[in-house]
């Protein structure tokens, strides 16, 4: 099942490159990675995307996600969870009981613990520390790990991350960069979803992988 | 934390060459999430799952009242808005505004990152950046526009008058005197009888309960007994338009318990006038009219021995100085005739024929008030408060409170100015102002102080005291002239205007106008080379920044309420939660740009004077708090019958009631500990101080009478001044204008106001001018009418200003006629309360279900219009400016006048919610605000009484 180790491999990359471009904005070094990262269908049609053009990134993403005027998708977990609609209410703070139950706490307050760079953080942090499981041939280091990165995945992220695509791709064309990397997110999300689940029911040890 | 290295290591030590094969590291090394270290993760999971809540204590900035509040926070996030319990001045109370706070303060619409504009301005197109860029952007631009133009050249208005101590003190070191606030663009005529007669602002009647009262056994008291017997609100919708909590409680509570008759003077049935025994409508623009009517009746009918016409208390002849100059010149227009009616000025028939009020309505007010005692007179912010000849009226009120015995008498009329505790002190660096400063002029260098180089006090407006002035988009575009002063001759650009919080464009004056200045351009750049906006929520103005700066939410910062109290009482606005996103302190935004300034070589900026002094916000708030209450112990009952009688009074009330105090003789000052935010905080975030009365007299032991204590009121006299610019026996020039008087006298220079009105110098004493537009008083414009017969006012409704739409629970309640729902059909996000908070959802409104923006209309004006229910209508000023909206058609407002709610209608930043749905079909009441309709007396515009026109579209 090298196919898997693949899949382990790509997604750290994947995962970074995701919590980087939500949590910095586009910078050069993150868009750079796109070339670097093994071919894929998910990233295939971002990597196509003129790096020239990188401040036009950079007003999509402030007009999308930052100005108030323009925003027409909001970041935050929060906003499509809660009763609310309000940030920093019961959704934040059951997160945040969350990571520290993974292992993780939340430092920097200019973000919260709902903000999607943050959420694809923690399964960056997750995916890294799953690579270092295969290493060690912890077995059940691992299973947890696959575990609990697809529970948050499943029953926390996909609850809300397809309607915030959605709204990505209601306000951008077709061929932008950001309704692509709206596409990427969501179905990226989904196939890793299914990808660790069928890693949980089918495999045994990691020398079956 | 992962690091990089642990990455790499499993990297490459699964075996598959994953370095070369991705070429694999962590893209960026800083994470938002920190690994837990050993042991850490338990004692995080120990805490109790249902932590409890803390209580902290802070004030509102919803509107300007202010109130004292509860906030129930729990790991780091605010739950609850209660009101203080502990704060007199709310009394435990909050209004729905306030308790929505949270819908505003996590909102995910806020401005959450610094932004630098992309696009054209106007275009709202912005890319977010680093607080270091954004800030090196601005000193940089500074320092430039330094350089070429002078400091003078920036403008920092900090639009609300809250938390701006930090923004004008860095102004004020870089070298500009041009920091204002709010109060420019906001009822200046209403406190300008105040201001000249006792340096006051704001009359309020005495209503505030409860208040800390000495009692005869020396012990203090919380009083709540109401005595006031006649409360007049003239223009004045203190239930509706600006909210003084205090102020609508204590009117119920005083017609309950002590019977007292209010009545209510407006050309609309107000919110206000539903809890008045009499409701007066009245011809807008008028009020003057009716003041001086009123005047001119109770001199000529006051009878001392008549008790039923015992209007004046002539003992206020002893308190006060220059009555005779005033009743001279007063009655020096009795005999005039007004060419508008052929009247004689000031009769009951000539204010008929002006106000269209009866002239035995009229007559039934003046001896009301002349006759009920204690009584208050109070006006309002939009009238007169935005009149151009409001300043006559302003006066005329201030003259009716004292001669008929009602000023600071118990259940009489109060000025808050001048009895408030003081706060600010040197923190605000108005002292860099005597800083010594060279300009060349007309080819000469000359020296001056940055004071001098004040665009109004030493160009054409020398008495816009209080920080105020209004004409702004003409400054952006002709620039400043000092005409007096050192620096006579020199002109300046402005180049830079800095704004923090407030709505110029939807509030300052015409909206077109402001639009067009801030938009002008020279040689392709932009003529104010640099705005930039630095707030909380996203408004109008802000589509017309360079530079955006989030500013923490009044929940994340400190600073101290900003109120109108009638006794000395200051509470804590405390931080009760971290500043969220990327937003940053007043005073962190102040150190950050002051220290970059100085990296950049500007020395005009002084490090002990920033960063180095200011550690903290605490540190700023302290020294603000040092000159707290800081007024004198007058008035009866003494507040501290312990001190000497006249002295100033600054420390914190425990301090000063234990006897803790050191007494300066020579001064005349008794100082106790200095309040600090620490003994705030111990003490629910309030300072309260005794209330007296009568703070200008004195018991004289020898005489056996009352004598003025010549330490209150705050004039040059200690005296209520009926003249404003006089010489005192040892032959000084004092009063309110003389100061401008003597410059004028220097240079010859007329201000621009005071030529309009055909004067030559500021008036000595009782004056009177007719308003610019007002065809019904003014027979220079009277042809105006038949064009334009209708008379558009304005006024607020409280829960739909600026940015509290945002919240839309509170934008939806209607409100009067001006914010009714008579919506279009709309879907939008709405927030809704519920027992357990506010929800957030998709809804679909009907036509009918959704509050906006109207124009009000009397029923028969919109029959003779064909004008129904809800039908489309444009109004247009003379210079063909027009808004459109839907006709809200009523009784409830007198026929000949229309009104639109201010900033309620017409809002085009998608950043304030669901109110913009309806931009297009609901009026922007600025839009029809006539730029050189500039009150004369000190430059704001008069935003109310424009004739219009009505046409049904
Ligand atoms: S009256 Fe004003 S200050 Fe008081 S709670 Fe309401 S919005 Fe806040």
């Amino acid at each position: 099942m090298n196919d898997m180790l693949e899949w382990f491999m790509l997604r750290v990359s994947i995962y970074d490159f995701l919590r980087c471009i939500f949590l910095f904005g586009p910078k050069t070094e993150i868009l750079a990675s796109l070339y670097k990262t093994q071919k894929n269908p998910y990233t295939q049609k971002l990597s196509e995307y003129d790096m020239a053009k990188i401040s036009i990134l950079e007003e999509e993403h402030t007009r999308i996600f930052i100005n108030p005027a323009t925003m027409s998708a909001v970041p935050y977990a929060s906003h499509y969870l809660s009763s609310t609609g309000l940030l920093m209410g019961d959704v934040t703070f059951s997160l945040r009981k969350r990571y520290i139950e993974l292992g993780y706490v939340l430092d920097d307050r200019t973000f919260s613990e709902d903000h999607v760079g943050v959420e694809l953080e923690l399964i960056y942090l997750l995916a890294a520390k799953t690579i270092n499981a295969l290493n060690e041939g912890d077995n059940s280091k691992l299973k947890e790990l696959v575990k609990n990165q697809r529970d948050f995945i499943k029953d926390h992220m996909l609850r809300w991350i397809p309607a915030f695509c959605s709204a990505i791709k209601n306000n951008t064309s077709e061929d932008s960069f950001y309704y692509n990397l709206a596409t990427l997110l969501e179905s990226f999300l989904k196939d890793d979803a299914a990808r660790l689940d069928l890693f949980l029911t089918k495999t045994r040890t990691i020398t079956s992988l | 934390m992962v690091n990089r290295r642990t990455v790499l290591k499993g990297l490459t030590l699964a075996g598959l060459g994953a370095v070369s094969v991705y070429g694999y590291m962590p893209l960026i090394e800083k994470f938002a999430l920190r690994e837990l270290q050993e042991g850490e993760q338990k004692s995080l999971m120990a805490r109790p799952a249902k932590e409890e809540f803390q209580v902290k204590y802070t004030a509102d900035v919803m509107c300007p009242s202010e109130c004292g509040l509860e906030v129930w926070v729990k790991d780091g996030v605010a739950h609850r808005i209660y009101g203080n319990y502990a704060c007199p001045y709310n009394d435990g109370a909050i209004c729905g505004k306030g308790a929505a706070g949270l819908g505003l303060v996590y909102s995910p619409y806020r401005i959450r990152k610094p932004m630098i504009r992309v696009g054209e301005r106007g275009e709202g197109r912005f890319k977010e950046v680093s607080w270091e860029e954004a800030i090196d952007y601005i000193a940089r631009k500074m320092i430039e526009i330094k350089k070429k133009y002078g400091p003078e050249s920036v403008i920092v208005d900090t639009g609300d008058v809250t938390d701006r101590d930090q923004y004008w003190r860095l102004g004020f070191a870089f070298g500009t005197p041009n920091c204002v606030e709010h109060g420019a663009i906001c009822d200046t005529p209403r406190r300008h009888g105040p201001k000249l007669m006792f340096n006051g602002k704001r009359i309020e009647p005495d209503i505030m309960t409860p208040r800390l009262v000495r009692q005869p056994d020396g012990s203090l008291a919380w009083d709540r007994t109401h005595r006031a017997k006649l409360i007049i609100y003239a223009g004045w919708n203190p239930f509706l338009a600006t909210r003084i909590n205090w102020e609508s409680r204590g009117t119920v509570a005083a017609k309950v318990e002590n019977g007292c008759r209010v009545i209510v003077i407006d050309p609309v049935f107000s919110n206000t006038a539903t809890q008045a025994d009499m409701w007066v409508p009245i011809r807008p623009g008028t009020l003057a009219d009716l003041f001086a009517a009123m005047l001119r009746y109770i001199l000529e009918n006051d009878d001392p021995k008549d008790p039923t016409r015992r209007y004046i208390d002539w003992d206020f002849k002893k308190y006060s100085i220059g009555w005779e100059d005033f009743e001279k010149a007063f009655r020096e227009w009795w005999d005039k005739t007004d060419p508008i009616n052929g009247l004689k000025y000031f009769t009951l028939e000539w204010a008929e024929n002006r106000t269209d009020i009866p002239k035995e309505k009229i007559k039934e007010l003046a001896h009301l008030f002349g006759i009920t005692k204690p009584a208050a007179l109070v006006w309002g912010m939009q009238a007169p408060g935005h009149h151009y000849n409001g300043y006559c009226a302003s006066i005329l009120g201030t003259v009716l409170n004292v001669i008929t015995g009602n000023f600071d008498a118990p259940g009489g009329a109060i000025d808050t100015e001048i009895v408030k505790s003081s706060k600010g002190g040197t923190a605000t660096g108005k002292w860099m102002l005597s800083k010594k400063v060279k300009r060349v002029v007309n080819g000469q260098e000359v020296e001056g102080t940055v004071a001098e180089l004040h665009m109004d006090h030493y160009s054409d407006w020398p008495s816009a005291w209080d920080d105020v002035v209004g004409d702004y988009p003409r400054r952006f575009r002709e620039g400043v002239t000092i005409r007096y002063g050192s620096f006579r001759g020199h002109k300046y650009p402005i180049k830079a205007y800095i704004l923090r919080t407030g709505n110029s464009v939807i509030t300052a004056g015409a909206t077109w106008d402001w639009i067009d200045a801030l938009t002008a351009k020279e040689g392709g750049e932009y003529k104010v080379e640099l705005v930039v906006v630095i707030d909380t929520i996203f408004l109008e103005t802000a589509l017309y920044a360079d530079v955006l700066l989030p500013e923490a939410s009044y929940l994340e910062r400190m600073s101290l309420s900003d109120i109108y109290p009638t006794y000395p009482v200051i509470f804590l606005r405390d931080a009760v939660i971290e500043p969220l996103h990327e937003s940053k302190k007043p005073t962190d935004i102040m150190n950050m740009l002051a220290k970059r300034l100085y990296e950049l070589g500007d020395r005009d900026i002084r490090p002990e004077d920033f960063w180095e002094k200011y550690k903290s916000e605490e540190d700023f708030v302290n020294e603000m708090l040092e000159v707290a209450p800081g007024r004198p112990n007058v008035g009866q009952p003494l507040p501290y019958p312990q001190y000497p009688e006249g002295y100033t009074i600054i420390g914190d009330p425990e301090s000063l009631e234990k006897g803790e105090v050191t007494i300066d003789h020579e001064k005349k000052v008794i100082r106790g500990r200095p309040l600090t935010v620490k003994w705030l905080r111990e003490h629910k975030g309030v300072a309260v101080w005794p209330m007296s009365w009568y703070r200008y007299r004195k018991w004289d032991e020898e005489k056996k009478e009352w004598v003025p204590n010549k330490a209150w009121p705050p004039t040059a006299s200690k005296m209520i001044e009926f003249v404003w610019d006089y010489t005192t026996t040892d032959g000084k020039r004092q009063g309110m204008y003389s100061s401008a008087n003597a410059r004028i006298e220097k240079t010859g220079e007329i201000p621009r106001g005071l030529r309009e009105i055909g004067f030559e110098k500021f008036p000595r004493t009782f004056y009177w001018f007719e308003a610019k537009y007002n065809p019904y008083t003014n027979p220079k414009v009277a042809y105006l009418k038949n064009e334009y017969p209708f008379m558009l006012i304005s006024g607020r409704v409280h829960h739909a200003m600026s940015g509290t739409q945002m919240v839309a629970a509170l934008g939806q309640s209607p409100a009067e006629g001006t914010w009714t729902p008579l919506n279009k059909e709309v879907e939008v996000e709405v927030e809704d309360f519920t027992p357990t908070g506010v929800i957030t959802r998709k809804k679909k409104f009907l036509e009918g279900e959704w509050a906006v923006g109207t124009v009000w209309i009397n029923s028969a004006d919109a029959a003779k219009l064909g004008i129904k229910m809800g039908d489309l209508v444009k109004v247009e000023n003379h210079l063909k400016r027009s808004v459109v909206g839907r006709a809200y058609v009523s009784e409830a407002i007198k026929p000949g006048v229309v009104k639109i709610a201010f900033a309620a209608g017409g809002r085009f930043s998608p950043g304030i919610g669901p109110t913009y749905v309806h931009k297009d079909y609901t009026p922007d009441y600025n839009m029809l605000v006539i730029p050189d309709n500039l009150t004369p007396i000190m430059g704001q515009p008069a935003f109310t009484a424009i004739p219009v026109k009505v046409e049904k579209l």
